[in-house]
């Protein structure tokens, strides 16, 4: 394993909590079972072996059923494929975004195409959402998640789950995209009075800015959920849960924030008009939805207070899955 | 904790040796592997594992669990590389298996490890035996490569032969016919009591010189083309590779750069390289019934060895799919066996040969005679039957199969991927082959062949129909055309009755002939749309046949 990233992800309990924790509860709601399943991977691919050990995602003698990985090159490809005790159904190394986004004269954003739909897509990003100096309106990023939308509706799934992971240092974001975001926030306490009164009740304030200045991090995890829900309505998906976790690596400075959002997205179905408080409300609008992600306290997983705790509780089966590949293994020498 | 005990010790080999080791002994990268997996078979083990680490391949990591080395043997072997006595056809036990299963070597050690020289110039041995707590590292390191970084990986390349020898005289010659080629250093390694049972040995090569590089992942073609990795297709399973490799040979493709069409040519090295570790591998053949029903003798042979061999996560198997035994063109497979039967004294030689009529065997690496001693392959697929003497056309392109031979240990070059032709083992084994050829297999599908009409002629038949009844429409004076068997006493080509136009495949001109073909569909066109009659035709046709008579004769 190439050290970094990849080395946290195969050993990082937090890591493997929020893959026990949080998403697999929300697989579970999809009740539904073997799932297919998208996933951006760290060669590690932690994640597919504890879908797999819960019996979520099917093996034969050689490959993980319908799971499709991206990497970030040829080497996390070939790392992937050393960590691995199988074939993955479909393995591609490059950029996620210019997959998704990618014209299918590029085979490998052909392959993944034809892979679509997905009852699981995890898209455990490691960056930030839309970089700073980034030259570009529209976000790489963003326009992947809109894509995925646009594949899933193509593809007629009626519901899936989505993960995103993000890093929110708000300096490493496009000054841009963070205004654009507190106008979602702002757009929510001028037109939902629930989001208002609700912000209030958490937050003590009244409006956008001393809720960006009082908590910075959770006024972008909750416009950066209401950018997705917005996203999803295009596609006439809505929201049937969702769910934002902190993983907070503060163990060596800078601390970092990774925010982990998890959503069971659902078809919408407009309700028929048998009562009269349905009129008015057959449209698909995702802006209440915004309201129950407004919380006093977020979960918040820290590296310097938890970590101990959560290696008791995984470490066994981090270590179990670590040794979960095709190579024959020869123990370590004393000396 | 114990103490390491290292000791540096110089790789010597025969300068016959030398000379193939700097110019390469195996065909392939594969060739080379082969080596290393036939090691561990002799080992006894019961499962081989490789990481090739494709498509970086920085390391290429071999892993078995036989019986291991211990620091004795080690020494033993490489010391005495090309010196050491040959201990093919030894009866050792399978470690591990439950059915006690034993199987004959196919190797020895030391030309084995000089497969290691001709991948990487670095190499890290671990091996244990049972019943030890102590182990053995050894790092080999060859002298004959030079190393440099390239994409930030060390690789390595050859230095020239000349370089070498020159070298060689200022250096330490232990005998006159011995040459340094490198340093191994050998440290003992001690493992804790709950390993004691445990027997394995580990390859680590490191330093993968660069044309192997290239030669696996095919990254020329990256240079060449830089959209070729993109382009690739991505393998799940080792069936997905045999029908990639069969399904990409049907057609040439190409790409443009810089304004020029430039052909994809090593797109599937890597594949490849696993097609080619599965043919030469003591593997098992796939869990096929139909293939376990049609072969049993050959899948016995195959799978009384317990052998299992993992790349990158793909389980090789002999590479045949369920594909194969599919009717081709209507026509099933026919199966030719000849089991357990001498060849040479005691030697006994067990083969067969599948014919698909009317097409081509697929995967093209396919088509041949494979020839096995004790299970493991001796080269890829022969097209030549072993040099067979008479021509025989196309029918070698629908052939394909194996000999399991016993007693050719001897005949073998020392790459062990070629015979010595004048071995009297290996010249008794053509000759018993050939003769079944001869006797049996040819006779056999040349009366297969007259008595069944040609796949291609049905193909080529079926073609005319559906061309002349697409002209034949409504309106015009034919609507319907359709082949039938007039009896070889009708004289005529075609016949009309009524609207529909009969063509006699029984006569010698409707035989379906490429050139035949053309002039059929071209004449019976001018009937269709009322140019000519079916009479005229047939007149004019038997007069360009007199003329041709006549011009013959004079």
């Amino acid at each position: 394993m190439n050290g970094g990233v990849d080395e946290i992800m195969a050993t990082c309990p937090l890591k493997h909590e929020i893959r026990v924790n949080l998403w697999r509860p929300f697989i579970l709601k999809l009740r539904k079972r073997p799932i297919t399943y998208l996933t951006l991977y760290s060669p590690p691919i932690m994640d597919v072996k504890l879908l797999q050990h819960h019996g979520l995602i099917e093996v034969n003698n050689e490959k993980y059923l319908g799971v499709v990985g991206v990497g970030i090159n040829t080497e996390s490809e070939a790392d992937t494929v050393t960590n691995l005790d199988k074939r993955l159904d479909l393995l591609l190394s490059g950029d996620i975004n210019t997959l998704i986004n990618g014209t299918k004269a590029s085979k490998k954003a052909k392959q993944l195409d034809e892979k679509f739909p997905f009852d699981v897509i995890n898209l455990d990003y490691t960056d930030p959402l839309h970089k700073y100096g980034m030259d570009r309106e529209l976000s790489p990023h963003v326009e992947a998640i809109a894509n995925i939308f646009k594949k899933q509706d193509k593809g007629k799934i009626d519901q899936f789950a989505l993960f995103l992971t993000t890093f929110t240092r708000i300096e490493a974001y496009r000054p841009d995209f963070i205004e654009y975001l507190k106008g979602i926030v702002e757009e929510n306490i001028n037109n939902t009075p629930n989001f208002k009164q609700k912000l209030f009740d958490v937050s003590g304030c009244e409006n956008l800015n001393d809720y960006y200045n009082k908590s910075t991090n959770d006024c972008f995890a909750v416009a950066v959920t209401k950018m997705i829900l917005k996203l999803m309505s295009d596609y006439n998906y809505t929201l049937a849960a969702g769910d934002i976790q902190w993983l907070v690596r503060d163990a060596v400075p800078p601390e970092r924030n990774m925010l982990h959002l998890a959503f069971h997205i659902k078809r919408f179905v407009a309700p028929k008009i048998v009562e009269k408080r349905n009129i008015g409300n057959r449209k698909n609008n995702v802006e209440h939805k915004s309201v129950e992600f407004l919380r006093e306290d977020y979960l918040k997983l820290k590296e310097s207070t938890d970590r101990d705790r959560l290696n008791e509780v995984h470490l066994e089966q981090i270590n179990s899955f670590n040794q979960k590949t095709f190579e024959l293994k020869i123990p370590e020498p004393e000396n | 904790m114990q103490e390491t005990n290292s000791q540096s010790i110089p790789i010597e080999v025969s300068s016959r040796i030398l000379r193939h080791i700097s110019r390469g002994i195996y065909r392939s990268p594969a060739g080379a592997l082969k080596e290393l997996v036939s090691n561990s078979y002799d080992a006894g083990a019961k499962k081989v594992t490789i990481n090739t680490g494709y498509p970086v391949i920085e390391k290429i990591i071999v892993t078995d669990n036989g019986r291991g080395m211990d620091d004795k043997k080690f020494r033993d072997i490489i010391t005495q590389i090309g010196f050491s006595e040959k201990n093919i056809g030894e009866e050792i036990d399978v470690i591990g298996s439950s059915k006690h299963t034993r199987r004959k070597t196919i190797g020895h050690y030391g030309i084995g490890f000089l497969a290691i020289g001709q991948l990487a110039k670095k190499a890290t041995i671990v091996s244990k035996t049972k019943n030890s707590l102590n182990g053995i590292r050894a790092t080999l390191d060859f002298d004959q490569f030079e190393t440099h970084r390239t994409d930030g990986k060390q690789r390595s390349r050859a230095i020239d032969e000349s370089r070498i020898e020159k070298g060689d005289k200022n250096r330490s010659r232990v005998a006159e016919e011995k040459f340094n080629i490198g340093e191994c250093l050998i440290e003992s390694i001690r493992y804790g009591r709950e390993y004691k049972e445990e027997s394995f040995t580990r390859v680590e090569l490191s330093e993968i010189r660069d044309d192997v590089q290239r030669q696996i992942a095919g990254s020329t073609t990256s240079k060449l083309l830089p959209d070729a990795q993109d382009q690739k297709s991505y393998s799940a399973s080792f069936e997905d590779i045999l029908k990639l490799l069969r399904e990409k040979e049907k057609q040439s493709s190409e790409v443009r750069l810089n304004n020029q069409k430039v052909p994809r040519l090593r797109e599937y090295f890597y594949e490849m390289l696993l097609w080619e570790l599965s043919v030469y591998s003591p593997l098992p053949y796939p869990d096929d019934d139909k293939l376990k029903s049609k072969l049993q003798h050959f899948v016995g042979l195959a799978n009384k060895s317990e052998f299992e061999l993992v790349v990158d996560g793909f389980k090789l198997t002999k590479p045949y799919e369920e594909w194969f035994w599919e009717k081709k063109n209507g026509f099933a497979t026919k199966i030719f066996k000849w089991e357990n039967e001498k060849y040479y004294n005691d030697y006994r030689a067990s083969a067969y040969l599948i014919y698909q009529p009317g097409t081509m065997i697929r995967p093209k690496a396919l088509q041949g005679i494979l020839v096995r001693e004790n299970s493991v392959a001796v080269g890829l697929y022969d097209t030549t039957f072993l040099s067979y003497p008479f021509n025989e056309g196309t029918k070698f392109n629908s052939l394909t199969g194996e000999i399991f031979a016993s007693g050719l240990a001897g005949a073998m070059n020392v790459d062990r991927d070629s015979f010595n032709q004048t071995a009297e083992e290996y010249m008794a084994l053509t000759e018993w082959f050939h003769e079944k050829l001869y006797s049996d297999v040819f006779p056999e599908i040349k009366k297969f062949q007259k008595t069944t009409e040609s796949p291609s002629r049905i193909k080529s038949a079926n073609l005319v129909e559906d061309v002349l009844n697409i002209i034949a429409q409504p309106g015009e004076n034919i609507t319907k055309v359709e082949f039938k068997s007039l009896g070889k006493t009708e004289k005529r080509r075609v016949k009309t009755v009524g609207k529909k136009l009969i063509i006699n495949s029984d006569h010698k001109d409707c035989d379906m002939s490429v050139a035949k073909r053309e002039k059929l569909i071209f004449a019976t066109t001018l009937i269709i749309q009322g140019y000519i009659t079916d009479d005229i035709f047939e007149k004019v046709s038997d007069e360009i046949e007199r003329s041709k008579i006549k011009a013959k004769n004079a």
